[in-house]
Formats: structure tokens, sequence, C-alpha cells
């Protein structure tokens, strides 16, 4: 089920809201922890049922493992051997739905053998909720984890806001606030807060992310007609476009908790506004960079070890998380120069920080960043590194020679005005103009939803702001474009 | 204490502001929602409201509305060359009130799902006119040409939800028409049942059609017609059969429409032409069974084939030829029976063959 569709907003979401604190409410705190996983059950089996079956058996599994690590006076030896068990049917599991086929297609591709494609479908979320749950089982291992009943459990693994594409979560902040008392009444305040949440993240997605994308998807489908001018905007579309669609789904996914008094970690803090690749690391998908760095860059040593191996963890840590990205070149090409970027941050780290002390020379670090950012955010699109270098080779005058370009195309493909007559058509290419100044005032200079919220006051005009939102996104439910995280 | 109920004030109350919020929102919806009922621009609810200027252009949409509930008792079906016929000519022809059902490309399926959204009227059909493509005839059974809108071909109330707050039902088909109406009141509007009466933007004559004409590529090994037998089979046991059965007091007038003698050189030359009029040959022999149903070999008239300045492409022709198409199938022209049609059959077949472009 999505976020922005009918079923989710008219049906589900009320009657969750209405069923959960209504069981509260009777003093059924547990029933209610039921109906909760319940309705997550529903919202996940609602994409495609059979994936229910794989969520289901990856919750018992991860489940009985956690159970035994708990046990007392277990063997430190086997329980270290149980542990990795955990990790690797974990990482197989991930690993056969979304790289079997892949690793065949490559090996063909390189041996000129002809091993035949499995037609593996990927079950949504995967990456999110095999993360969550490998993180559980460490922890469990290293003795970090509480006494938690099945129910705690499985709930804090199928939480439908953050289930399919996050935030990723740990037993520590979930489970706690699901046995938390004080969190099972109806809360207006945080009931409205949610709302402006769950309302400003829908925006960001449909109003904001999906023009973009229609601008990228055409660039990309007419890739040998692109001019230079057209690989930078189309780079700096993406951005735009992942920025808004991941964040606004991560906003939606905190609102959809505060709804229900659950508190979600920040997923995004700003991106757009890093100066350095560093700071860039720090506010994009920080809780998939808190997991790397607790249970994979941390556990190779992290930065105690030297330079050249904290160099090496690094580069590691951006290698797998490309990996984990999707199966496919460009988005191993996406990590190593993520984690290449980041390398060269850290070698400067000290001439850095003088030249961002200086308001031009801060200026000109983000620009670079930003640029960074666009160009391996490009080939996150493209998927297969090949392509990723064919549509940059455009930017080669001998390749792109004779090209006419789609920047005069792109007005109309980002917004369809073909109803409205001849007079909206007209105003098609300023609005456009316009369109990308706003979204990247928003991005650069506007304080963040949470920021937002942080401060919201609750006025009648707000009120009416949001519900213009509100009706603007909902008027725009028919045929809007799938969430570009799912996949991962 | 103080400064913190201070605080609360600065921030407003959260329940005003939820009141507020939700209030705006249901009030508009609400709006919008009796605003797309009321004027029913995809008639879902109602037949069309006299002299509103509907916007009609979209089969896929407002076919099942059309078909529900305004009144006929004569429906036309077929591909796109069905479209373009004023319903004025079957009532002067056939003396039949007639809706149009046409979908571009038309495969059977999306013949049987038309008139199951006819047979969901009150109307009582005397006349069921089909064009027909053979080739799209060996098609899988549920095969259709293009995805429907599922919410305005069910039943479910609920899904038309997609229905009441779609933009582009609201500012198309309801905003746009209904601004027309207030600034251009009482303007005469055409019958919205007439629509598709012509395609804009079309340009006729052979020159065209030459420049437009791919030939394809010649094969080498043409399709054996017997491979299409089964799935022809299929088609009409699921699709056409039930159709003709469940509506014994209806005449249904099944037709091959004129198609140019370029599309026939083409199928000779892509070697397929023996599969498409074996197919025609399978399907008049069930067709010729039924006492209701009458067959009109309308592509072998010569002098229309031929002469490709009505024509935009090899298959589409214009307003003028559509009209001779039912003045063809009234006069029974070309009219079938059962001692006729293999020789109708072969007269195309040997005269695409010795056709020269």
């Amino acid at each position: 089920m999505l976020f922005n569709s009918y079923v989710f907003l008219l049906l589900f979401l009320p009657l969750t809201i209405i069923g959960y604190f209504g069981l509260n409410h009777f003093q059924k705190p547990q029933l209610a922890k039921g109906f909760l996983l319940g309705m997550s059950l529903w919202f996940y089996g609602y994409f495609r049922p059979s994936y229910l079956l794989i969520l289901i058996v990856s919750i018992l599994g991860n489940y009985a493992l956690y159970r035994f690590l708990k046990f007392p006076n277990r063997k430190q030896s086997l329980r270290k051997t149980v542990m990795i068990f955990g990790v690797l049917l974990n990482v197989g599991t991930l690993g056969y739905f979304k790289y079997l086929d892949f690793l065949f297609k490559e090996l063909n591709l390189i041996l000129h053998t002809d091993i035949p494609l499995l037609g593996i479908l990927l079950p949504l979320g995967i990456s999110f909720f095999t993360f969550q749950q490998l993180g559980f089982v460490i922890d469990s291992y290293r003795g970090e984890t509480g006494n938690y009943s099945f129910l705690d459990y499985a709930l804090f693994v199928s939480f439908f806001p953050q289930l399919v594409a996050g935030p990723i979560v740990t037993h520590g902040e979930m489970i706690p606030q699901f046995q938390d008392p004080s969190k099972k009444r109806f809360q207006t305040d945080n009931f409205a807060k949610g709302c402006v949440y769950f309302i400003l993240g829908m925006s960001k997605k449909l109003l904001l992310a999906d023009a973009f994308g229609r601008a990228v998807d055409y660039a990309w489908m007419t890739i040998d007609y692109l001019a230079p001018a057209d690989v930078l905007i189309a780079s700096l579309s993406f951005y735009l476009q992942i920025y808004f669609d991941f964040s606004g789904y991560s906003d939606m996914a905190i609102g959809l908790g505060k709804m229900l008094n659950l508190d979600l970690p920040v997923n995004f803090d700003s991106p757009f506004k890093a100066i350095t690749i560093a700071d860039y690391w720090k506010r994009w998908h920080v809780t998939l960079t808190r997991f790397f760095t607790k249970y994979v860059y941390i556990p190779l040593g992290g930065n105690r070890r030297g330079v050249a191996r904290t160099y090496l963890n690094t580069f590691l840590v951006f290698l797998i998380s490309g990996i984990w990205h999707g199966a496919g070149t460009g988005y191993i090409l996406w990590g190593i120069s993520g984690g290449i970027g980041l390398i060269v941050c850290k070698a400067l780290a000290s001439l850095l920080e003088k030249i961002r002390k200086n308001k031009l020379g801060a200026a000109f670090l983000w620009f670079l960043t930003a640029a960074y950012v666009s160009i391996f955010f490009s080939f996150f699109r493209a998927e297969d590194a090949g392509l990723g270098l064919q549509f940059f080779a455009r930017l080669l005058p001998s390749v792109s020679a004779g090209a006419h370009g789609i920047l005069s195309d792109i007005p109309k493909v980002m917004f369809d005005f073909s109803g409205l007559g001849y007079t909206m058509q007209r105003v098609q290419a300023p609005l456009c103009v316009l369109f990308y100044a706003m979204a990247l005032l928003i991005a650069i200079r506007m304080p963040n939803v949470r920021e937002i919220v942080f401060h919201f006051r609750y006025t009648a005009l707000q009120a009416i702001g949001l519900a213009i939102l509100f009706l603007l996104c909902f008027l725009s439910l028919s045929g809007v474009a799938t969430y570009i995280y799912f996949n991962f | 204490m103080k400064s913190l109920s201070e605080k609360q004030k600065k921030k407003g109350s959260a329940s005003k502001f939820l009141a507020i919020l939700f209030a705006c929102i249901g009030a508009v919806l609400l709006l919008l929602m009796v605003l797309v009922i009321v004027i029913d621009p995809f008639f879902q609810y109602h037949a069309p409201l006299s002299g509103f200027p509907y916007v009609i252009d979209d089969q896929l949409s407002q076919n099942p509305g059309l078909a529900r509930n305004t009144t006929y008792n004569a429906v036309s079906l077929g591909s796109s060359v069905t479209t373009d016929y004023h319903i004025t000519w079957f009532r002067d022809l056939f003396g039949v009130e007639a809706v149009k059902l046409p979908y571009n490309g038309a495969y059977p399926k999306d013949l049987a799902n038309a008139m199951e959204q006819a047979d969901r009227s009150k109307n009582q059909l005397k006349a069921v006119f089909i064009g027909v493509d053979a080739a799209a005839y060996s098609a899988d059974v549920a095969e259709i040409k293009y995805p429907l809108p599922k919410y305005l071909y069910d039943r479910n109330p609920f899904n038309d939800v997609n229905y009441w707050f779609n933009k582009d039902v609201l500012t198309k088909y309801v905003v746009k028409p209904l601004a027309k109406a207030l600034l251009h009141p009482g303007e005469s509007q055409e019958d919205p049942l007439d629509y598709y009466s012509n395609y804009p933007n079309l340009i006729y004559g052979e020159e065209h059609v030459r420049s437009v004409f791919q030939l394809g590529e010649k094969s080498e090994a043409p399709i054996p017609p017997e491979s299409i037998r089964e799935p022809l089979e299929k088609n009409w046991e699921a699709n056409i059969r039930p159709m003709l059965e469940s509506h014994p007091d209806a005449t249904f007038y099944f037709y091959f429409p004129p198609r140019s003698i370029l599309y026939w050189y083409q199928l000779s030359w892509q070697g397929t032409l023996d599969a498409v009029l074996y197919e025609e040959e399978l399907l008049v022999e069930h067709l010729l069974a039924y006492d209701n149903v009458e067959v009109h070999f309308l592509q072998n008239d010569i002098e229309t084939i031929t002469d490709l300045s009505h024509y935009t492409d090899e298959t589409h022709f214009d307003q003028s030829i559509s009209y001779k198409v039912l003045c063809m199938i009234k006069d029974g022209t070309y009219r079938a029976t059962s001692e006729n049609y293999k020789t109708y059959i072969q007269e195309l077949k040997e005269l695409a063959e010795a056709y020269e472009p």
C-alpha cells in the first residue's frame, strides 16, 4: 500500500488510528499492539500477498535466533556461531532475492555463459527489514537487547510507517516506545504534528519530486539526443527528485509515527545545505549511515588503526552501501564515488575547514559538493555504470555534436497543461524556471520539515495552507509515480 | 507553569488547528465530489446533461458510462475505423438510436467488455454493428488493447474516489467545459453521443498515404493458416458466441471494413494474408450459422479500396467512406451467404496478390 493512495488515506489510516487508540482506551494494550501488527501486515501484503510469507518467515527466524542468543549460560563460542549463522542467513536471503539474477546476468556477460535467470521478484523493503533484523541479531549477541515479547519484536520489524523505505530503526528506540503506557493515549498535539509532517512530506513527494521525475525520465529516455546543458539539468533534476522523494517519504513515515505517539529517527537533515561531502553524509539517509557505522565501519576498526586503514574502511563501507542500494554496476559506482568523496574530504579536512570560514569559500565548497553529488547520483539513476558513462559522454562536444537537446521539451513534460488551454500552455516555460528556483530555495535556504514542525504555530492560516497542500496532493493521486526507494 | 501556558498560547490550539484543517479538506472534497457527480463527465451516474459542453475524447473512460446510462437500441462496436460515424446515420438508414462504443485497436475481449457494459443498461437492443478486424481474432481471449480504468467499469462504489477526485476529470472534463458553459451560455452543443464524428488534423489523399506507408519486412515463411484456428475458436467461444446468444432479438451486423488495397498487399508481403483470410473464413462460417447475424464483405468493394484519395493511411478512411459503409450494409451490397463467402475471400486474395503498388 502506498502512503499516497486513496485506500491508505481514506481507509487504512483512519482505521489504524481509531482502532489503535480505541483498543488502548478500553485498556487492551496487547490487543492494540496486535491490531497495529495486523494492520502493518495488511499494509505490506497489499502490495503482493506472497511477500507476507517472506516477511513473516524472516521475523520468526530472527526471533528464534534472538531467543537462543538471549538464553543464559550458552557457551560463548556457540553464541558466536549462531550469531554468524544469523548474519549469513539474513545476508543470504537478501543476496538471493536481490542479487542472484544480477550475478547470473553479469557472469553470462563476462564469461559468455548461458546460466538461466531465475526471474526472482524482489520483495519490497527487503533491504530495510533485513538490515533492521541483522542489527538486532548482532545486538542480541552483544547483549544489548532487552526482554522483548514476540509481539513487540514483530511490530518493531513490521511497523508500517518505516517498513518499506525506512527510516532504519533500532529495537532500542522502538520497542520501549511500544511498551510505554504514556504513549497509548491519543494526544492531539502529537496528532497535529504528525499531520504537519505527513502533509509536508507528501507535498515534497507528489508536488516536487514527481515533477522532477518526469523531466528525469524524459532525459534518460532520450539520452541519444541530449546536449551538454541537458545532462547538467538532468543531473540536478535527479538530485532534487531523489531528495524530495526519499526525504518526503521519511517525513511521511515520521508523521505517521507521531500520530501514534511514536518517534521515528531523523533520516534527512537538509543535505542540500551540506558544504562538504563529509557534511553531506551526515545529513543524507542518516539512519543508514548510523547502521553502517555501527555494524560495519566500527567492527572493521573505524579510525583506530591508522590513516590508511581508516580510508580503506570508509571505502569498504561505501562499496557495501552501493551494493545494498541495488543490483547494478551504477549503484556500485555511486557508492564508490561517495566513498572517494568522503576520503578526499577527510584527507583535506584542515584545508576545507580553512576555506569554509570564508563566505565565498564556503559557497564554492557548497557548489562543488552539490555538483559532485549530482554527478554520482546520476550513476544511481542509470543503475548500469555503462549507461551512466554514456549519459556523461553527452557532455563532450564531440559526442553530442548536432544534438538539438531537450531543454525546450522539459516544461511540457513536467507540467501537463494540455487540458487547460493555450494561455496556460504559454506560461509553462517561465513556470518551469520558477519551479526549479523554488525547489532549490526550499532545499537550500528553508528550514526542513523537522525544523518547521518544531517551531510550528497552530494558526488558522497554517491550517488552511496545509489543507491546500493536502488537496493538491490528494487530487494528483491519479497516475502518480511509485517511490524510488521501494526497490532497495 | 505560567511560562508553559504562555508558550502553549503562543503555539495555538492543536485541536482548533485540526478542526480547521479537516473542515477545509472535507468541505472542498465534498464540493468536488458533488460537482463531479452532478456534471458526471464520464456518465457514471446519469445521461449527459442537456446543453452542457461535454468534452468527449476518451473511449476507455467514457464508453462504459455511455453504454450504461444513455438511451439507445443499437450499439456500434469495433476499432478505430468505426469511430467517426454520425449517430444520425444509424437513425436515417436503420431506424435505430445508436450508441458508439469503439475501442481503438479493439480485440474481441474489448468488444465483449463493451457489450457487458451495454448489458448493464435497461436498453433493449435491436441492432449491433460490429466492425471486424479479423487479424485481431486470433489474439489471446483475455487480451485487451489498453488497460481499462477498472473503477469506471466495475460495480464497486468505493473505488469511485478515483473518479471524484481525479485531477484530469476536474480540470479537463469539469472545470474547463463548465467555464465554457458559464462564459458562453446558450451556445449550441453537439450531441454528446455523436462524439468522434470526425478526426481532426488528419491528412487524406494518395500522396499522403504513400508517404506514410511502410511495407515492412518480406516474410520468407508465411504463417500457416491452420495455426490460427485454435486461438480463433477460443475467442469465438469466449467473446463472440455468448454475445450473440444472449441477444437473440437483436440483429448483428458483422462487417469487414474497407481497408485499402495497400493493407491487403502488405499482409501478402508479410506472409500473413492467407492466415488472416482463413481467420475470416472460419469466423464467417460460425457467424452464418445464426439467424440473427448478417455478414458484409465491404473489403471487397474494389472501387473504394483502390481509391486512396479517401484514406489517411493503409487502414483508415474518411467520413464519406464511413457513410458508404453503413449504406452498403443497409443495401446488402456485399452481404455474405453460405454460398458466396468463399468467393469473396478468394477474390480479395487474388486482388491483393496481383496488386502492384
